[in-house]
């Protein structure tokens, strides 16, 4: 429940600050052949495979 | 009037649209969306089927569009922006990847889990929305810091 907050506090700054998440950067801005897309996508994609793959094994989050 | 009805008609339709091939695509399953982040034992690579597929299409959409169609209901498509690749987004993006990576939600599939019947999902929307509220009192607040001096 902790983690599922800090999580949506997370995603809720990040979109906001970013401008976009996996629907407005991911199948909208890459359809449209943005940029700025292209670059939030890469970003995004290396947080979360770094978050899934290690963090959330290091902090012990529940599955 | 006529038009309104018609552009909440048409927003129903593509979000009915979107929230079938979400829950269809499995990216309203948190697990399935940490599987296919999780690299440290074995891949779940269904999502990029689904990730790549919906790029594929919109990618039509948006090739097509400007050039051959008209929308239903106004006169163009709207302009759309092309600002700088800017420090905001990277940061953000960068934090909306660890919240992502921590919980296997994000915002679309997380209100199309609501319709689900997810009991996570009202928890996760609220923080999310919390989030976002936070995020617009920082900005403004660094704003007037710096008017202030």
């Amino acid at each position: 429940m902790g983690w599922l907050i800090v999580a949506g506090l997370l995603v809720g700054w990040g979109t906001r600050l970013g401008s976009g998440c996996t629907s407005g950067h991911g199948v909208c801005g890459l359809g449209r052949l943005a940029p700025r897309s292209l670059v939030a996508v890469l970003a995004f994609m290396t947080a979360g495979v770094f978050t899934a793959s290690l963090l959330r094994h290091w902090l012990g989050v529940p599955t | 009037m006529k038009h309104q009805a018609q552009e909440a008609f048409s927003g129903l339709l593509a979000g009915l649209l979107f929230g079938i091939g979400l829950a269809l695509g499995g990216m309203v399953d948190p697990g399935e969306v940490i599987g296919f982040l999780d690299w440290s034992g074995v891949w779940n690579p269904a999502l990029v089927g689904v990730l790549g597929g919906a790029v594929a299409v919109s990618l039509v959409g948006f090739q097509l569009a400007p050039r051959r169609l008209r929308p239903w209901f106004k006169p163009a498509f709207p302009e759309l922006p092309n600002k700088a690749i800017d420090r905001p987004l990277i940061v953000g993006a960068v934090l909306f990847g660890l919240g992502w990576g921590l919980a296997g939600y994000c915002p679309g599939p997380a209100l199309a889990g609501l319709g689900l019947g997810n009991g996570e999902a009202p928890v996760f929307l609220a923080a999310m929305v919390a989030g976002g509220l936070l995020q617009s009192w920082w900005a403004k607040r660094g704003a007037a810091a710096s008017d202030g001096a």
